[in-house]
């Protein structure tokens, strides 16, 4: 287990370096300056300055503080080797190091995607298992076509319908808080509606198999009672395909999250990259993605190593 | 536009189309004004901002929208109420020298930074040299051109120099970017000072609650409120909670269900219904500076030529635009000033009007002929093909395709290239493009006209010279609006200025920006000042 651990891990580093790369070319050959974004934005209630009262001087004096002057392989090394050490710079944009933005933000997209995730998990799991059992009947096909419209929802729309239902008409919750469970519980069906349908109808398919598997057969000509044989036996080896899903999910929730976000009105690194992506504020931009990137990393690394709690013949190697 | 972009703007579209519906239906029946009656102190209101926040250093930020909430933190040393008018802030008085090289400021001694330091002229001498400091990355620098230097005369009494003559200064020290920060604060809250600024204004920064929402607390030692404000007092409200949610439907939600008393741009579809609404009241402030419009390319392609220029002008309806694109929270622009500017020339209403038969005559005589069969107009077997570039987004996109159909039915076939904002200002640096886009937020028509139309500022960086006009007459009245000192002079300076853009057609003027808020009926005397920028200091409750 150990050195599977270790071996995953260890490959996990080329994933995180090349997506470093990727980032790092791609905001470097985009257009757009970021010293005279900084220096000239238009925009500003009074004059800012005018191109020609940008100096050569003033010009790379910034570049020189940004760090922009050097050449791009050193930039670069520059960033990998302050990540290494926890430093991933400071925001062009409000000058405050982008660990501490990126800290203030995560807990709320992580608290979002948990909420979410949970919510897919628990619907998911449970509607999938109704539908297998009720296989071939109007609730199966009930259950089945919202999660067809669950795949197909935008979360955007969900997100306004929810808020239009359950925040306008029967006030049950705010719009636009950010504290409190109430505050979460729209955000997080929003977000974990589309998660919900894709595991429940893996769940169902692959439940409907592992009920005509011979052992399951065997079960219940032993006496077994009906839910022990689902819960135990059949449910239970059904879940290996939905914990792969579910690790995949967790990466689209924290992607999704931008938009629900956006629509709730909410914090987090969602709303934190579009920002930076739009202001060109590269130190934002890498510290978040790579973030994202490492989440990715121990989250399919956390899937795999359930494997073998959820199938005891899966071996680490 | 992609495929992949119409069905997002289709679905997105389709969703707000209902939540509005639904919205609609559930509000509440119109119902009777507001009562009058006597300010009462307290309470406490959430704002609910379109954009978010997280700079309000006013001494290194730039941005009109933070301003907004600046406004309330900060004051500046002189307020202005008309183009020539200013009238005492932090300063008591002032003294402007001859040469408009050096201001000499008498300063209030009853004021006091939220954190209880003094205001004086240390203060004022420490906010100067901070900005100019490297360090302190300040987007602010070009509002202090050939700074020379502040003197300290005595502890309320400061000299700032100027190498060379700076007419704008008063107005730039009005304009938002250079109020006085306590330098307590400054040092004490280091890189933190950004999200905690310490100002001398009505409301302090309380606390942040999360990275959306932020609370101002009533400054309870205020007293130095303007005199044209009519409330030099403590504000009358307690707290004010803002929330920054970049979903337009959702503020509109938020102040349905009254979680919200204040929203920045409430769905533009919506605002008509809510200014039926008695329970709610909107307020459109037009903005001052250079009107939303396409800059002509004068250097490259069809628009070299004045009867293309004309002709594009006439085939627009700004009216249309208006309607189909803002549902008439927008003024139709008709010429390069918005009509809020002090310096607005009327005769720019003898201009242009939406005559799509005229267009075609103009191209006619000018030798574009219509081919019948791909209802395009060619000249010596070249079609009149013109590139647009802009911003992808609303409103950019949707007011280029609707620009894009008028202009088709004239006979010009314009193709309609969005991209990210960089991306489109580096074309304009390249000058690979017929139509742009541009519009400023400024206040001074120098800011605005000579950085977009002087010879000197082709589009590259802060110029914004998109349309690469070159003229010495031109060059010749901008230099002299911003040599000039007297107001009277500089409005006739920039009138011929707007009558030669027109001439010329040099851009096609198509919206007035304009900032727009709603609130219930209940929250009292919010103020706008000059610039259209909310001001909280009178304003309150009813219970």
């Amino acid at each position: 287990m150990g050195s599977f651990l270790l071996r995953r891990l260890w490959t996990g580093i080329p994933v995180l370096l090349g997506v470093s790369v990727l980032v790092f070319g791609m905001l470097h050959f985009l257009p757009g300056d970021p010293v005279m974004m900084m220096l000239t934005q238009p925009g500003g209630q009074a004059r800012p300055m005018l191109a020609s009262e940008v100096s050569d001087d003033l010009y790379k004096r910034m570049q020189q503080q940004l760090g922009l002057d050097r050449p791009l392989h050193e930039q670069f090394l520059n960033f990998l080797g302050r990540a290494v050490r926890g430093d991933l710079g400071s925001s062009f944009r409000s000058d405050l190091p982008v660990a501490q933005t990126i800290a203030r933000n995560l807990p709320f997209t992580l608290e979002l995607a948990a909420a979410a995730l949970s919510v897919s998990i628990a619907a998911g799991v449970l509607f999938g298992t109704l539908a297998a059992l009720r296989h071939r009947t109007w609730a199966d096909t009930a259950l089945m076509a919202v999660a067809v419209s669950g795949v197909s929802m935008p979360s955007f729309w969900l997100g306004l319908m929810l808020l239009l239902v359950f925040a306008l008409e029967l006030r049950w919750f705010p719009v636009v808080a950010t504290q409190g469970w109430r505050a979460l519980v729209l955000p997080a069906a929003a977000l974990g509606f589309r998660a919900a349908a894709i595991i429940a109808r893996l769940v169902r398919s692959s439940l409907i198999e592992t009920l005509h598997q011979d052992y399951v057969r065997t079960a219940r000509a032993k006496g077994l009672p009906g839910t022990g044989v689902v819960l135990r036996h059949a449910l239970r080896n059904s879940l290996i395909p939905v914990a792969t899903v579910v690790g995949l999910q967790f990466g689209n929730l924290l992607g999704g999250a931008v938009i629900v976000e956006s629509v709730f009105g909410r914090p987090g690194i969602g709303q934190l990259a579009v920002q930076a992506i739009l202001e060109k504020d590269f130190p934002v931009v890498q510290g978040v993605v790579l973030l994202t990137a490492v989440t990715y990393v121990i989250v399919n690394l956390l899937i795999d190593i359930s494997y073998g709690w959820l199938d005891p013949r899966v071996r680490y190697r | 536009m992609s495929k992949r972009q119409s069905t997002r703007f289709a679905l997105r579209g389709w969703a707000a189309a209902i939540a509005i519906a639904v919205v609609a239906a559930a509000a509440p029946p119109s119902g009777s004004g507001p009562a009058a009656g006597a300010p009462q102190p307290g309470g406490r209101i959430v704002w609910v901002d379109s954009r978010t926040h997280d700079n309000f250093d006013a001494n290194v930020n730039v941005s009109r929208y933070t301003a907004w909430i600046q406004n309330q933190i900060y004051d500046p040393l002189v307020w202005q109420i008309d183009p020539d008018r200013f009238v005492p802030g932090l300063a008591e008085s002032w003294q402007v020298g001859a040469d408009r090289t050096t201001y000499t400021f008498k300063l209030r001694k009853d004021a006091t930074f939220h954190d209880g330091m003094p205001f004086n002229a240390q203060a004022v001498k420490f906010m100067f040299e901070r900005i100019l400091d490297p360090e302190t990355k300040s987007r602010r620098v070009g509002e202090l051109p050939n700074y020379g230097g502040t003197d300290v005369v005595d502890p309320y009494t400061v000299r700032v120099r100027f190498t060379k003559p700076y007419n704008q200064f008063l107005e730039n020290l009005a304009g938002g970017g250079l109020p006085p920060a306590s330098p307590a604060g400054v040092r004490a809250r280091g890189k933190d000072f950004a999200r905690l600024p310490v100002g001398t204004g009505p409301f302090f920064v309380k606390e942040w609650r999360d990275e959306k929402t932020m609370v101002l607390e009533r400054n309870p030692r205020y007293k130095w409120g303007p005199a044209f404000l009519k409330h030099a007092n403590p504000p009358y409200l307690e707290e004010i909670v803002l929330r920054f949610v970049t979903e337009p439907t959702t503020r509109l939600l938020a102040l349905e269900t009254g979680e919200t008393q204040f929203v920045s741009y409430p769905p533009e579809e919506e605002i008509e219904r809510l200014r039926r609404n008695a329970n709610y009241q909107v307020s459109v402030q037009v903005e001052s500076g250079l009107v939303q419009n396409f800059p002509l390319n004068f250097a490259s392609g069809p628009t070299r030529e004045l009867p293309v220029r004309q002709a594009l002008n006439f085939a627009i309806s700004r009216k249309r635009v208006a309607q189909l694109v803002f549902f008439n929270t927008v003024n139709p622009a008709r010429g390069p000033l918005s009509s809020r500017n002090w310096a607005f020339w009327r005769g720019v209403d003898n201009y242009f009007p939406h005559d799509p038969l005229r267009a075609g005559r103009i191209l006619d005589e000018a030798g574009w002929k219509l081919n019948p069969t791909t209802k395009i107009r060619e000249k010596a077997g070249q079609p009149l093909r013109l590139r647009l570039v802009t911003a992808a987004g609303f409103p950019d996109a949707k007011v280029a395709e609707l620009a894009q159909a008028m202009w088709r039915e004239a006979g010009i076939d314009v193709r309609v290239e969005l991209m990210s904002d960089a991306a489109a200002r580096k074309r304009y640096e390249e000058g690979t493009f017929e139509i742009g886009r541009l519009g400023l937020g400024f206040f001074d028509p120098d800011s605005v006209l000579y950085g977009s139309y002087h010879s000197t500022m082709i589009e590259g960086g802060g110029r914004w010279n998109r349309g690469r006009i070159v003229s010495r007459d031109l060059d010749a009245m901008l230099e002299a609006g911003r040599i000039s000192t007297n107001t009277a002079e500089r409005r006739q300076i920039y009138q011929r200025v707007q009558k030669w853009l027109l001439d010329n057609a040099a851009i096609v003027p198509v919206w007035e920006h304009t900032y727009v808020f709603a609130s219930p009926a209940t929250l009292r005397n919010v103020q706008y000042n000059l610039r259209g920028q909310p001001m909280f200091h009178a304003a309150w409750m009813a219970k």
